[in-house]
């Protein structure tokens, strides 16, 4: 009996601050967007009014198909190529590790320091790709190529971690199928594809929905790479946006209704996901 | 279980008792003074010494918080009860806070006799239905600072400055194609295309407190200030030029900001090379410009009202107000400008702070949501998307909006 005391306390101090920290304020944001509150005016009921302006609102559309976009430009890509990344190094190249590291210093590398490196390499004058390709483009100023950028950061930093995850259930795969597909006369594209991919299905569902949430949640590099320059109307996201109206403009009514609205979406993309798992995703592995 | 509550219960109390408006070290009454501009760092410290030198039972503690999340750090602190006692404070940001209660209007608490001796359109631009929120730090108003290096490179006289827009823009074209320099860079973000169209005639808002923006005026302006990009004289947004690095880096000619530069470009590589003058009218005749500057205000907030008040009051001396014009601020106290021009003398200053006189402050919306849109929507001209016209409609919605959140 006291060590089942013992571990609620040890349990309680993580379910209190998840409680506290992330489950009433998501319920709060739901009241908050039924409120009209600017500034530091008292609150007002209005219904459906916040969601109506949205609505109403071009820039609201454009961060919704700016997020979708990106979202559905750099979670595919970045998968795919860390899955053959993951592919090569699971063929006993030497340097392995040497790889690995390379590949997951992004990950711990802190967004303001990667967000002016990326800022000197895209920078209009100065920058070294427009000294390569001898162009003249506003990579981070210019709305039509500002979002290549972004999609090159948000793609470059989850590369590591998503590495890690396939080379370890390809790891994991058991080397006397790999033999008897050899002995079968299978090729190594075929193998790909009709062995491994199976195989590790389960690691690519669960990269697709982290990746997906990031994505549609991101800020940080968005804020310090575009800050509030003409680019921002390509990769203005919903977090960026939403800082935008609830702290720059104050009207936290509006504000929570983004936040409502961008977890809408994620329910429906995380629920179609969900459904496409059980038609994909290989279930004996699971 | 007992002495597990009991120690986090103190931890608890420990950690909330952490506020406090008396220095248990020495019991003296502390007045938190909350501002952004830590370059005048030995400014703030100045003016705590001398407040504390005639009131040694009180200690002026100044928090320097950066600008970018000032406003965000004070609107969190509103909401709790950890609020500075005074704080800098900007027009733009007066309405919000004053309809809110959250500033100590000044009528009655203030030396009457005092404040005669300020700015009145300073006062007026920091007063909401004739109470008093703030009281006027320093005045600016925008000129158009240049670099005599670049005008000589031109050919043209590195001494003479364009008097009207069309001289800014025949000399704009001799830079363009003499030099390899920027002829004219200007910071949508700044309030710069409203003074010019505000030295047009143009209105934010009309007598009934409408959006009024969309007029002949203003379209006039915002084809001046698009010639600049049409014509290859300034960059493009897609640059995403920083003005202010490519001016002191002696990249620009002519960059038309706020006087109050003036501490900062002292300091860079280029200072001998710079020169100031008034911003250029549409034609000789209309000096025109916006009266800016900051105000301090007092939180309604205050545990230690009587303290702030006396601070409050001290602020208006002529003894602070010293203090302010010796850090290189033109106060808005009547009487402290003569050494601005001296301490930055880049040419026709004189003149700038002349120009204050005739400068006017800008409307003040409560809801400045219309600026940022503005900005964007000025890009998108210099960038060729939309047309004059179509931009000044554009802007003239965003403040309508903002009109309408008030």
């Amino acid at each position: 009996m006291k060590s089942q005391k013992t571990v609620h306390l040890m349990l309680l101090p993580l379910a209190l601050g998840t409680i506290l920290f992330s489950i009433l304020p998501f319920f709060m944001s739901i009241w908050y967007s039924f409120l009209d509150w600017y500034g530091f005016r008292s609150p007002e009921f209005v219904g459906f009014q916040n969601y109506i302006t949205l609505f109403n609102d071009n820039t609201f559309w454009h961060t919704v198909f700016n997020t979708l976009f990106l979202t559905a430009v750099t979670v595919p890509t970045s998968i795919f190529i860390s899955a053959v990344i993951a592919v090569l190094l699971n063929t006993g190249v030497k340097f392995q590790k040497f790889y690995r590291i390379i590949y997951y210093l992004p990950v711990i590398t802190m967004a303001s320091a990667s967000a002016i490196v990326f800022k000197y390499i895209f920078d209009y004058k100065y920058g070294i790709i427009n000294s390569l390709l001898g162009t003249d483009i506003g990579w981070i100023g210019d709305p039509k190529f500002s979002w290549i950028v972004i999609a090159l950061m948000i793609i470059w930093s989850a590369l590591g971690m998503q590495i890690l995850i396939l080379l370890a259930s390809l790891q994991n795969i058991p080397s006397h199928i790999y033999e008897a597909s050899l002995i079968d006369g299978s090729g190594p594209i075929r193998t790909f594809f009709k062995i491994t991919l199976p195989l590790i299905s389960p690691q690519i569902f669960f990269l697709i929905i982290t990746a997906t949430i990031s994505v549609m949640n991101l800020f940080d590099i968005v804020f310090l790479v575009i800050g509030d320059s003409p680019g921002i109307s390509s990769t203005r996201t919903f977090m960026t946006y939403y800082y935008q109206t609830a702290f720059e403009s104050t009207d936290k009514g509006l504000g929570s209704a983004i936040m409502v609205i961008l977890f809408l979406i994620l329910c429906i993309i995380s629920v179609v996901n969900f459904k496409l798992q059980k038609k994909f995703v290989n279930s004996e592995v699971q | 279980m007992k002495k597990i509550f009991y120690v986090m219960l103190s931890c608890v109390l420990v950690l909330s008792g952490c506020g406090t408006s008396t220095d248990e070290n020495t019991d003296k009454t502390v007045i938190e003074w909350s501002v952004w501009d830590s370059e005048f760092e030995s400014t703030y410290d100045a003016l705590a010494k001398a407040f504390e030198a005639e009131n040694p039972e009180i200690d002026v503690e100044i928090e320097y918080v950066s600008y970018d999340d000032f406003f965000t750090k004070l609107d969190t602190a509103t909401l709790g009860s950890e609020t500075p006692d005074v704080v800098l404070m900007q027009a733009k940001k007066l309405g919000i806070y004053a309809e809110s209660d959250l500033l100590m209007p000044l009528s009655g608490v203030l030396d009457e006799s005092e404040l005669a001796n300020y700015n009145q359109k300073s006062l007026e631009r920091f007063s909401i239905d004739d109470e008093l929120y703030a009281i006027p730090r320093d005045l600016t108003t925008r000129g158009l600072y240049y670099n005599s290096a670049i005008l000589d490179e031109a050919g043209l006289d590195g001494e003479a400055y364009p008097q009207d827009w069309d001289e800014l823009l025949s000399m704009s074209k001799e830079i363009s194609s003499k030099t390899d320099k920027y002829a004219f860079c200007a910071d949508p973000g700044d309030e710069t295309y409203i003074t010019f169209a505000y030295q047009n005639g143009a209105k934010l808002v009309d007598d009934s407190g409408q959006a009024a923006f969309d007029s002949p005026e203003t379209v006039a302006a915002y084809e001046f200030m698009n010639k600049f990009a049409t014509e290859g004289y300034m960059p493009l947004p897609k640059e995403n030029p920083s003005c202010d690095d490519l001016f002191i880096s002696g990249q620009v000619a002519f960059y038309p900001i706020d006087m109050g530069k003036a501490n900062f470009f002292v300091q860079s590589d280029y200072a001998d090379d710079y020169r100031i003058a008034p911003l250029p009218s549409p034609d000789k005749s209309t000096p025109g410009g916006l009266l800016n500057g900051n105000a301090i205000a007092a939180l309604a907030t205050t545990d230690t009202p009587d303290e702030t008040e006396l601070f409050m009051n001290f602020l208006l001396s002529d003894e602070a107000n010293q203090i302010w014009a010796d850090c290189g601020l033109i106060p808005a106290k009547d009487g402290f400008s003569d050494g601005y021009v001296e301490k930055y003398p880049f040419g026709n200053m004189d003149k700038v702070v002349d120009g204050l006189a005739t400068s006017e402050p800008l409307p003040v919306l409560m809801d400045n949501s219309w600026q940022s849109k503005g900005q964007e929507i000025l890009n998108a001209m210099w960038s060729g998307d939309i047309s004059p016209e179509e931009a000044v409609s554009q802007t003239n919605d965003a403040i309508q909006e903002s009109v309408e959140m008030e």
